[in-house]
């Protein structure tokens, strides 16, 4: 009896993929989310091989081609690829050194805010007499003021620089993340299926994090890839105002904002920078929705 | 044979906030409910929607704390018990619960969410969890495939077999059931019903199963409590409460079940109104404002269970009314 449930059980294992390989399986069912994660895939390779892919120094200075056009428009250079700035940097050497930059900062950002605001919606919606009022009180105060005011309030503070930029980036977007978790998890705990874990016995920890968030991550995904490429904004704008990445470090934001005298003259300078946002964005938003079909069960399989 | 669950009196208020200026109101949802469940037996509670059997099946699975009263799981009493002792008391009341759409976790895997009780409560290994959680589903007629798959999957009957499953999975003392067929098709009742019966002769576990549906009660019933408002207004075996009803609630709820061939000797009782407000129930007899036979001593006096032909009456007239 036992030998013979022991080979049922080995042949289920056999029938059925790994969590891994399944969740790929899910992933790769979505054609956009697979392109997405491509070009994620090249960006991240561009930042992390920058200084050998690039052609050219980022901050070197050819003073004798300033806003020089793309190399396929009429007076390119072949030795400039997309074409060079207004003081005569190479603007593909700057965008794939940017990428190291931007990319940090929208994912630093990203999880420094949602990793605290899943925790403190959490707690929020378990505790909806002591502790929930408190902190949504504290978040209602936080969404009252402007945000960039207060991230350059909290900059101002800390002082300029990269790593206090992108904390208060964080900063900023923690109070949609709790509102989002709160909502979510107080629609979730009155469901049986919570009740039944308590009476299996389930701990508080293991309710939060087992029984209870993987119901609730559908709009927290969303929320996240949508406020990466915001958080890429909000780093330029505080570059913008001088509290940010300080010049002439390359990154995408501080370019798109420092080009803008140049739109009628020279297009390139602030598209470029911008397209190259875009696409980001929307690679990352892609790979979002395909990490939330994929993981969530029901959506897994409908085509 | 010993009880496996003991409630002397058990009552659960709800205090209810009116605004600031006003003082709390309290909601008497659960009001002196006394019985005693034995080892394999089936005690079910009927009454009509706001008559307190939810609430009775929340404090009887600790869920929520009665307000007053004593309950004793297995001899042992639940108040005043250390956390640890807690603990070991909750294994023993398990629960199915009405909607099995919303009670199994649709981001778990079945086999997880059957193993999940074992993972908690138990040391066994992963694969000695596999096996007692394939035998359980084998018993509750899943197939082995069926381990893998997410609850959304399964039609109704199957769901409501694998939250059976879960509760059965610790092999409590007690399962609560919590009207665990009305959100089925009829077709599927039967087999649900008789699921919950073999398990309980297999395993001997006492039921308390909750319902509206006086048909299934007589089915897999050993005891009924009907309830008014939060107290019980009959209770005793099944067999003589259905074939001779004393309280004339009783005999209003039998007679409304429908049935193929209405007996013409039997008229249907027709009770009017609605449940009084839980808020400010009526003095006396709870039901003295619906009762057909109420008299002036129903509305001041407000009657005790009392024994009367092998079972529990509160009822002032019953005597009269039964004569």
């Amino acid at each position: 009896m036992t030998t013979e449930t022991l080979s049922t059980t080995l042949d289920q294992s056999l029938l059925y993929p790994s969590p891994l390989k399944e969740f790929w399986q899910a992933f790769a069912h979505n054609k956009g989310a697979v392109a997405g994660l491509a070009f994620m895939i090249l960006l991240v390779i561009c930042a992390l091989f920058a200084p050998w892919i690039a052609p050219h120094d980022p901050s070197e200075q050819y003073r004798e081609f300033l806003l020089t056009p793309p190399a396929w428009l009429e007076g390119g250079q072949l030795q400039f690829l997309l074409g060079t700035d207004e003081v005569g940097r190479d603007l593909l050497s700057r965008l794939i050194h940017g990428a190291r930059l931007s990319l940090l900062i929208g994912l630093a950002s990203v999880l420094m805010s949602l990793i605290p605001g899943i925790l403190l919606g959490l707690v929020a919606g378990f505790f909806p007499r002591l502790l929930g009022p408190s902190i949504m009180r504290l978040m209602d105060i936080m969404l009252a003021l402007p945000s960039l005011l207060l991230a350059v309030a909290i900059v101002a503070i800390l002082g300029p620089g990269l790593v206090n930029t992108i904390f208060a980036i964080a900063i900023v977007s923690l109070p949609s993340y709790v509102r989002l978790t709160r909502a979510a998890v107080m629609g979730e705990l009155n469901r049986d299926y919570v009740t039944a874990a308590r009476l299996a016995g389930a701990s508080l920890p293991r309710l939060m994090f087992i029984t209870v968030l993987p119901n609730c991550m559908a709009p927290l995904i969303v929320q996240a890839t949508l406020s990466f490429s915001s958080a890429i904004l909000d780093a330029a704008a505080l570059g913008f105002l001088g509290l940010g990445v300080q010049p002439p470090t390359p990154e995408w934001g501080t370019m798109l904002a420092s080009a803008r005298d140049y739109i009628e003259r020279a297009w390139w300078v602030v598209s470029l920078p911008g397209l190259t946002i875009l696409l980001s964005v929307l690679a990352i938003n892609l790979m979002g929705d395909g990490l939330r079909d994929a993981l969530d069960p029901k959506l897994k399989n409908a085509q | 044979m010993s009880a496996v669950l003991t409630a002397r009196d058990l009552t659960r208020h709800y205090e209810i906030s009116r605004g600031l200026f006003q003082p709390n109101a309290q909601v008497q949802a659960l009001n002196g409910v006394s019985f005693e469940l034995e080892a394999g037996k089936t005690l079910a509670v009927v009454g009509e929607s706001g008559c307190g059997k939810s609430t009775l099946a929340r404090a009887l699975t600790l869920i929520e704390e009665p307000s007053s009263g004593s309950l004793q799981i297995a001899g042992q009493e639940v108040t005043g018990a250390n956390k640890a002792q807690r603990k070991q008391l909750r294994r023993d009341v398990q629960m199915v619960f009405q909607n099995p759409y919303a009670s199994l976790n649709p981001r778990q895997k079945v086999g997880d969410q059957l193993g999940e009780p074992l993972l908690i409560n138990t040391q066994l290994s992963r694969l000695e969890r596999r096996e007692r959680v394939q035998a359980m589903m084998q018993q509750v007629g899943l197939r082995p495939e069926h381990y893998q798959r997410y609850p959304h999957m399964f039609s109704g009957g199957q769901r409501q077999r694998i939250a059976l499953a879960r509760a059965m999975m610790l092999q409590p003392k007690v399962l609560v059931a919590d009207e665990p067929t009305s959100a089925l098709d009829v077709s599927i009742q039967a087999q649900v019903l008789n699921l919950f019966m073999d398990l309980q002769e297999q395993f001997n576990t006492g039921y308390v199963f909750i319902s509206h549906n006086l048909s299934v009660v007589r089915h897999v019933a050993d005891d009924v409590l009907v309830m008014y408002l939060g107290r019980p207004v009959e209770m005793g075996p099944s067999e003589l409460i259905y074939n001779r009803p004393l309280h004339p609630y009783t005999q209003a709820l039998l007679s409304a079940t429908p049935t193929i061939h209405p007996d013409p000797s039997k008229p249907k009782i027709k009770i009017s109104g609605e449940l009084p407000n839980p808020l400010s129930p009526p003095s006396g007899c709870a039901f003295h404002q619906r009762c057909p036979h109420a008299s002036e001593r129903c509305q001041v006096e407000q009657p005790a269970l009392r024994l009367l032909d092998a079972r529990q009456v509160a009822c002032h007239h019953a005597e009269q009314i039964n004569s």
